[in-house]
């Protein structure tokens, strides 16, 4: 019954601490970037591993799609936010203290900005 | 320090609640509609739960998971999104994700259609709509892998 309690104790610690995981989509200051919607083609796809500290408080790297849009030069984007398996392995052989997530950020280039443009 | 049954039984409940909740931060078919800076004023909130059952692996309402709904039921041209993990949803999810049930919560700020009363976030260098050659280039070539697969 004790096992059975530090057990629970334990997952409800990690469940209630899950806070404070954001992932917003913006445009940078002074473009224009329109929102794909999920069935429009991406010619720009970028998964990222978001990590944060106890479970969440603690926010040690967070994707900015905001920058990403302006590093790329993306005039369309859309995100998406996942909690993966390796996400949940990651976590487990951390001892539960690094909480990954992924966010993958696809979208189109602006004129100029595309691949072949940057070569 | 856990014993080593315990901390079996505690690892494997994290991975099984850790589930595969997956949310998008999307626009409805056929929409233009712009996204806004973290600082631009809206005049729309909407702030919506996002229930997951299975521990994250479907969600209760497809529609729950796509900022694209909300888009649509208010009519927004204008919109910035955010989908966040909150303290109440850990608490919440600390009772129901047990059992199987997760929650998150999915925010969209914007605006709808310009009025004459209203004046919506104007960007100082607005960009074209893309017509790049590269991602035209490979925009035809995914069409035509994709077309190539169909048949």
């Amino acid at each position: 019954m004790r096992a059975f309690i530090a057990a629970a104790s334990v997952i409800l610690l990690a469940l209630t601490l899950t806070g404070c995981f954001t992932t917003d989509l913006t445009a940078p200051r002074g473009k224009s970037v329109r929102i794909l919607s999920q069935n429009e083609p991406a010619a720009f796809r970028d998964e990222h591993k978001d990590f944060y500290l106890l479970y969440g408080v603690l926010p040690i790297w967070r994707t900015k799609p905001e920058e990403i849009i302006e590093r790329e030069g993306l005039a369309e984007v859309r995100v998406q936010t996942e909690d993966t398996v390796s996400d949940a392995v990651i976590n487990v052989l951390t001892g539960l203290i690094v909480f990954p997530q992924t966010v993958v950020v696809e979208g189109n280039y602006a004129p100029g900005h595309g691949p072949a443009d940057k070569q | 320090m856990l014993s080593g049954s315990i901390k079996t039984i505690a690892l494997s409940s994290i991975l099984f609640l850790s589930g595969c909740g997956t949310i998008y931060l999307n626009a409805p078919p056929d929409s233009d509609v712009r996204a806004l800076p973290k600082d631009a004023p809206t005049t729309v909130r909407v702030e919506k739960k996002v229930w997951f059952k299975w521990w994250g692996k479907y969600p209760m309402n497809e529609a729950d998971v796509n900022a694209a709904t909300i888009i649509e039921e208010e009519g927004l041209t204008e919109a910035r999104i955010r989908m966040t993990n909150t303290l109440a949803d850990g608490i919440v999810t600390a009772v129901t994700g047990i059992v199987g049930f997760p929650r998150r919560t999915l925010i969209v700020e914007g605006n709808r259609k310009q009025t004459a009363a209203h004046t919506s976030y104007e960007p100082e260098a607005v960009q074209t709509e893309y017509d790049s050659a590269a991602t035209k280039t490979f925009l035809a070539r995914q069409h035509d892998q994709s077309n190539g697969q169909g048949e």
